[in-house]
């Protein structure tokens, strides 16, 4: 049992290679506090994973011994660019990191069977949060998700997600067999009971209020994919996925119609090129960046990513794809595969239905956060504001994932353990 | 329910993939288009990271550099608009031309060698560097034949006959690159346009200066030609055409028909030769094609091959007609004369050296273009313009103590007074400079022309002595 822990360090020393490689390219040219900090970074970010692996060695050493290593990966990628970007949140980041790998060290140590019983705890929690981000909320690039709390802003709807996968979990592992009896049933049709059914409407409701009021419609489109997700998990049935999307096709149309921000982020989407400088400039000036990197890249530190807005967080990927090339980018896009195979591998794995429900709902909602943000980026589809996993600038987002980590690891160790 | 989890990681992947298939489409197939992208600002701001290589003279002065004004870096054209048909300008909103324009490639440094060295320096942080461009335009000729001019239209081209190098090419009006940004709108509206490259893509009907042409077209069918005897009453009757000299200047011989520059005797001597002739002929000195050049250059034409017989076979001899020049071209046929019947490939760029001058990128050598005719013929012209200079319509042309040889041409046109022209080449001896000068809509070309000629001859040939 030992040595697997090892193989993990191995893959960390790998990672770190890879991040005292691109923290070089920007570290030689440089002295001063600005060499220092980049080292002290470096040096830091390299030895915090080792520490939470050495850590598992001795409370759960059955976890799954690629998600650190992948998540390393994630971060280093992000931690390199930031001192491309931006040197000043580079050092915050680091920071962040620091704070997000104790916060993974207090989930492992709980024990994650005990989080089952706390169902209504979690949405209680969740509603709230959501709620002060809507009441006390700042408004930023227009979306209301942030919460100022003197010198930090803070936001919760990173932190919400987790609770409400949680809630789902915990709920849906409890009352699947209900929501499995229909209580109306037609020839073609069924419909479970109004009572089960409706703290799941409550979801759908609660997605669509995020959508109207915090004008947050990526957070609202990834609450309610991996809401789907999770139902059609636990009831083996695409009924209700099919069903639950007609809602959200439903919704969105009204909110199409009724809402002016709605209906310019789906006319930027179609056509961008018809107001280059206006309205379509942040994602032209993606399409751009990603172009011009090629298929080798521009080369690290080579490129002019600075010309797209807000490049530190919800257009890292573009500044990737610029200096990484396609190799690059599609490397990364990689690593978010392999962690969506190794996050399912131990959701099948799980012994309980809440293990299972939890690690599959945390994986979903990760990935396909991942997803819809590298997809506006591209304009595969139209843009939504968050943030890339682990890449992107932001304390909320970095903790939050990290507690995800967290979840993760704690289902997989715990799950070896019997 | 681990089907159903199965099922949801494989629609997940199918996300993904979709994800990579997309990528690949921006990324690789439209990549390009993209980079290349007018409103894409990267070319730009590499541009703005790099410091931009100089353009020299013959003699290492500065037609193009760099200087520091309020911590900025901006462009300096030191001789200005007389040089400025050489380096056009650089400009954000209005492009590159000129040298500027077309090796940009080099002054920006994007040679392979150099551009990895630029890669290094980008990594450690320096600026990269562009390549130098040394040419073989002498600046200070440069700016008195640009002087010579004083702002009427014309051009004049001078080149060393031996080689092939330009060592002046000038246009009036003209226009300081500094100003581009500002002014740019104002001159593209203004008549004359001081935009417009007369010396390279100005087409003038040559006039007489085209019997040089006609001339060596003759003896190289015909040596003989050249001991005949030639009658002019005054005027000749073409298909109904009449063609008309000076005066009746009767007989003639080969000599004196260019010396008065008779055009019923050339006129016929065109006739002699048949439009099939003529017209190879004249494409071996460069007309109906390209002139292989640093900068582009229009294309200098005779009348196609149908037409020319008769009335317009006649007037393309003496340079009349839809016959139409570039003043390159025909300072290309003074060049052959001097050249013994060979005209050497023209170029503007001697060398291109790296920015610290250490690493030489390209050595011009002289090469023959064209050959379209004999060294016996060439000695005979050369006797003819020669005097047409001592004793003929080019007696404003001499120099003291040296022997020059030209021609003269007055070009009748539809757009007011004739095109004073004049193209000629010294010394005769050993010909180091050849020229051609051509004035708009003023008159003579032994009055208004010759002059020009002769002092930019003077002072080539003094800049030529000190070398």
């Amino acid at each position: 049992m030992q040595l697997s822990r090892q193989e993990e360090r191995k893959l960390l020393f790998l990672a770190s290679l890879y991040l005292a490689t691109g923290i070089m390219v920007f570290y030689l040219p440089e002295e001063g506090e600005k060499a220092f900090r980049m080292a002290v970074s470096m040096v830091g970010a390299a030895f915090l994973p080792l520490l939470v692996s050495f850590f598992l060695d001795l409370r759960l050493p059955a976890a799954d011994k690629f998600l650190l290593p992948l998540t390393a990966l994630l971060t280093y990628t992000g931690l390199v660019f930031l001192w491309r970007l931006n040197p000043q949140l580079a050092w915050r980041q680091f920071f962040w990191i620091l704070i997000a790998h104790i916060f993974l060290l207090a989930v492992l140590f709980l024990d994650f069977r005990n989080l089952e019983r706390y169902q209504y705890t979690y949405i209680i929690i969740a509603l709230f949060i959501l709620l002060l981000a809507l009441i006390f909320g700042k408004e930023t690039y227009g979306a209301r998700s942030w919460l100022q709390l003197g010198l930090f802003s803070f936001q919760p709807s990173e932190f919400g997600k987790i609770f409400l996968v949680l809630f789902l979990s915990s709920f849906l592992a409890e009352k699947k067999d209900l929501l499995l009896l229909p209580a109306v049933k037609g020839r073609f049709w069924e419909i479970p009971s109004l009572a089960y059914l409706g703290p799941l409407l409550l979801m759908w409701g609660l997605s669509l209020l995020l959508l109207v009021f915090q004008r947050d419609l990526g957070t609202a489109l990834i609450f309610f994919a991996t809401f789907l997700t999770m139902i059609y998990v636990a009831t083996e049935r695409l009924s209700y996925v099919v069903g639950g999307l007609s809602l959200f096709a439903a919704g969105s149309y009204l909110c199409y119609l009724i809402f002016g921000h709605v209906r310019t982020r789906i006319e930027i989407w179609l056509n961008p090129w018809a107001d280059i400088e206006g309205k379509g400039y942040q994602i032209v000036q993606s399409l751009f960046a990603i172009g011009s990197g090629g298929v080798f890249g521009r080369g690290l530190g080579l490129g002019f990513p600075r010309l797209i807005p807000v490049v530190e967080t919800d257009f890292i990927f573009a500044a990737i794809a610029e200096e990484m090339g396609f190799l690059g980018a599609a490397g990364l896009i990689l690593v978010y595969l392999i962690f969506l195979y190794r996050g399912f591998k131990l959701a099948m794995r799980a012994s309980t239905n809440f293990g299972r429900l939890l690690a599959a709902g945390l994986t979903s909602l990760f990935t396909l956060q991942a997803f819809v943000i590298i997809g506006g980026v591209i304009k595969l589809m139209p843009l939504t504001g968050i943030t890339l996993p682990f890449v992107s600038y932001g304390g909320s987002s970095i903790v939050a994932n990290y507690v995800l980590l967290g979840l993760l690891l704690n289902i997989s160790g715990r799950e070896e353990e019997r | 329910m681990n089907r159903t989890l199965r099922k949801t990681a494989f629609f997940i992947t199918g996300l993904y993939l979709l994800l990579f298939a997309f990528l690949t489409y921006v990324q690789i197939y439209r990549g390009e288009a993209l980079m290349a992208h007018p409103k894409n600002r990267r070319s730009l701001e590499l541009e703005k990271s790099t410091v931009r290589g100089n353009i020299y003279d013959s003699k290492g002065r500065l037609l193009a550099g760099n200087k520091q004004i309020n911590g900025r870096q901006v462009r300096v054209w030191p001789y200005g608009a007389a040089a400025a048909p050489v380096t056009g300008y650089v400009s954000e909103r209005y492009g590159k031309t000129g040298l500027e324009g077309e090796y940009n490639q080099y002054l920006l440094g994007l040679d392979p060698r150099q551009e990895r060295e630029n890669f290094w320096r980008r990594l450690t942080g320096r600026q990269m560097l562009g390549d130098h461009i040394y040419l073989t335009v002498d600046a200070e000729l440069q700016s008195l034949a640009y002087r010579l001019l004083k702002g009427r239209r014309g051009a004049v081209v001078v080149l060393d006959p031996a080689t092939g190098a330009v060592l002046a090419l000038v246009t009036s009006p003209s226009f300081d690159p500094a100003a581009v940004d500002t002014e740019f709108k104002r001159w593209q509206k203004e008549d004359p346009s001081p935009l417009f490259n007369r010396a390279l893509n100005g087409l003038y009907p040559p006039g007489s200066t085209m019997k040089v042409v006609t001339g060596a077209l003759i003896l190289e069918k015909d040596p003989a030609a050249v001991d005949r005897l030639y009658e002019s009453q005054g005027s000749l009757l073409v298909e109904g055409f009449v063609l008309k000299d000076h005066s009746a200047f009767g007989w003639l011989n080969f000599y004196e028909a260019y010396q008065y520059s008779s055009n019923v005797v050339f006129a016929r001597m065109g006739l002699q030769l048949g439009g099939k002739d003529f017209k190879e002929g004249a494409e071996k000195f460069g007309f109906n094609g390209e002139i292989p050049f640093e900068l582009p250059v229009d294309r200098s034409t005779t009348a196609p091959l149908k037409e020319l017989w008769g009335p317009e076979l006649a007037s393309e001899a003496i340079g009349q007609g839809k016959l139409l020049a570039t003043p390159l071209q025909m300072a290309l046929v003074a060049a052959a004369v001097a050249n013994d019947g060979k005209i050497m490939k023209p170029y503007l760029v001697s060398k291109i050296t790296d920015y610290e001058g250490k690493r030489e990128i390209y050595r011009a050598t002289p090469v023959v273009w064209q050959e379209p005719f004999s060294s016996s013929t060439a000695a005979l012209l050369k006797k003819a313009l020669v005097g047409v200079v001592e004793r003929g319509t080019g007696k404003a042309a001499a120099v003291p103590g040296v022997k020059v040889a030209g021609k003269t041409g007055t070009a009748q046109n539809p757009h007011g007074a004739s095109h004073a022209w004049f193209i000629g080449f010294a010394p005769a001896e050993k010909p180091r400079v050849a020229v051609a000068v051509i004035l708009e809509n003023s008159g003579y070309g032994g009055v208004e022309a010759a002059p020009v000629a002769a002092e930019i001859i003077k002072a080539a040939l003094a800049e030529g002595d000190q070398r």
